[in-house]
């Protein structure tokens, strides 16, 4: 493989594993078990 | 007091919402294009693409599902009642999809049954074309019936049904098998095409910038398009997930995770086809442009053909390759069919069986047109028309819904009051301008390429009738749907 190429591979996975693993670390338990839709009010 | 369902948990929406947008798509289509405009250079056009216009629609649809708790048409009607119309379109570009996509889905179980015993043999260009398909020279010409393709559509739609039997409550537990294996098993594809005798010049071709490329418009809008192709939007289905998800949800990192996982999953499909294709080109003695292919054609013929030529346990390579090909399918087959079904059920008021059921019988009975020898013709005018007009006709009429006429800054505050990662007026810069600009200029580079000439050379009024009549058909079904009454008690 060329250095070119070697060099696109690193900083595109770099690119999309930072880019899930910033998503990731800003995730917060937001979706209740146990939470129905019935007392939702329209916005 | 409705009850409306929703996700079991957040792991359960974002893998439905993953599942949905990487299908096959993302192992056929992406790293030929990719090759083909510009290798490494092609994926900063791609990211750019995926920022500016990708993830923002996701941002829009998802919320808007969010914000309405309705399918397409339903939320649209909400927004305004005169726009239901516009939403049932969105729907049935996804259920067109759908109907076509499961005959593919069926080439590939047939072939997960061929794989054990290699039936393709030493011509797997003859297996698929004349003993599979019996394709005919023209689309017109429709052809032999073929039994083994329509018993794989009976299979597939059978499996697409059970799959959203219970609505999120099932999907929600068969996306962690129809995600996650399509991953293990395309983890195993890299690792056996990149340590194939030349994958590394494979590779090379795929990931080699070619940097002068960027300076072509037609490169920008190969990136734009692959884009809108692969994320799933534009079909409704990303406003039926976004409104199974409670009040308190977040909006804007959830599709951040989507996407970036979807493009990811594009790029590491292209490690293993090129891979593959390195080996494949250094066993011809030709270099590997002679042998990069896409599509069916790629899947059916050239992957056969690679998998035969393997040093060893062909028949397993096989049965996982196409039972990675079923899986990456079935989620986006699904996801396809739960928008039309909810948007159904949320119109009429059916409950989520009977809706799904005739969903799916609907989705069954017009596929079998394609069973027959002329089936993939059909299917790629199909294919080409619901994408390049059905879907960028809704991509730029809810960016014009949401943009201008609710006011993206309006929609921007409700987004943040729910999200973990604000976003700003990029966002509206994107949903007002960029979005409905790129979406315009793709609409009319087709609409002047096919006036120029018939898509791929096809008889006109097949084209006619594949084509321009359906997208003609897709607001005058929304039309009439839109128009149906419902019962009082219903409304």
């Amino acid at each position: 493989m060329n250095t070119s190429a070697i060099v696109m591979l690193i900083v595109v996975l770099v690119i999309f594993l930072g880019g899930i693993g910033f998503c990731i670390s800003r995730l917060k338990p937001s979706i209740s078990e146990t939470e129905t839709t019935e007392d939702q009010s329209p916005d | 007091m409705s009850h409306r369902e929703i996700w079991d948990n957040r792991t359960a929406f974002v893998l439905a919402s993953i599942g949905s947008a990487i299908g096959l798509g993302n192992i056929w289509r992406f790293p030929y294009v990719c090759y083909e405009n510009g290798g490494g250079a092609f994926l900063v056009a791609m990211l750019v693409a995926l920022f500016t216009a990708g993830i923002p629609l996701l941002i829009l649809e998802i919320s808007l599902g969010h914000k309405m708790q309705g399918s397409a048409p339903h939320a649209m009607f909400k927004i305004k009642p005169g726009l239901q119309w516009f939403g049932w379109m969105a729907a049935l570009v996804g259920f067109f999809i759908v109907v076509y996509y499961a005959i593919i889905m069926s080439y590939a179980f047939n072939y997960t049954i061929a794989s054990f015993t290699q039936a393709w043999g030493d011509n797997p260009s003859e297996y698929f074309y004349a003993t599979t398909l019996g394709l005919t020279d023209n689309p017109l010409d429709l052809g032999q019936f073929k039994p083994m393709i329509f018993l794989g559509l009976l299979t597939c739609w059978i499996w697409i049904v059970l799959c959203t039997w219970k609505g999120t409550k099932t999907v929600g537990k068969v996306v962690y098998v129809t995600v996650i294996l399509p991953w293990l098993l395309l983890i195993i594809f890299i690792i056996r095409g990149v340590t194939l005798p030349g994958a590394m010049e494979g590779l090379n071709y795929y990931l080699t910038p070619d940097w002068p490329q960027l300076l072509k418009p037609s490169v920008w809008l190969a990136a734009y398009t692959q884009v809108f192709f692969s994320l799933s939007v534009g079909f409704g289905i990303m406003i039926a997930y976004g409104s199974f998800l409670p009040r308190s949800s977040d909006l804007v990192n959830n599709a951040f995770i989507i996407g970036l996982c979807d493009s990811l999953t594009a790029f590491m499909g292209g490690l293993a086809v090129f891979g593959a294709l390195g080996f494949h080109a250094q066993n011809l003695g030709v270099p590997v442009a002679e042998v990069a292919a896409a599509g069916p054609g790629l899947a059916f013929v050239t992957y056969p053909t690679i998998i035969s030529n393997l040093p060893f346990w062909q028949p397993l390579f096989g049965v996982l390759f196409f039972v990675m090909l079923l899986t990456l399918g079935i989620d986006s087959a699904f996801s396809m069919t739960e928008a039309v079904s909810a948007s159904v059920k949320d119109r009429w008021g059916l409950k989520h069986r009977t809706a799904n059921l005739s969903v799916g019988l609907a989705g069954f009975v017009l596929g079998i047109p394609l069973v027959f020898g002329a089936g993939l013709l059909w299917l790629d005018i199909v294919d080409r028309f619901m994408n390049q007009f059905g879907l960028m006709l809704v991509c730029i009429g809810e960016s014009i819904i949401v943009g201008w006429y609710i006011g993206s800054g309006r929609m921007r505050e409700y987004i943040n009051k729910f999200s973990e990662i604000r976003i700003g007026k990029w966002w509206d810069i994107c949903v007002k301008f960029i979005l409905p600009l790129v979406a315009i200029v793709l609409l009319y580079s087709e609409i002047k390429d096919r006036i120029g000439a018939s898509y791929e050379g096809y008889p006109r009024l097949a084209e006619f009738f594949g084509g321009w009549f359906l997208v003609i058909m897709l607001p005058i079904l929304g039309i009439i749907l839109a128009a149906i009454k419902v019962k009082e008690n219903r409304k």
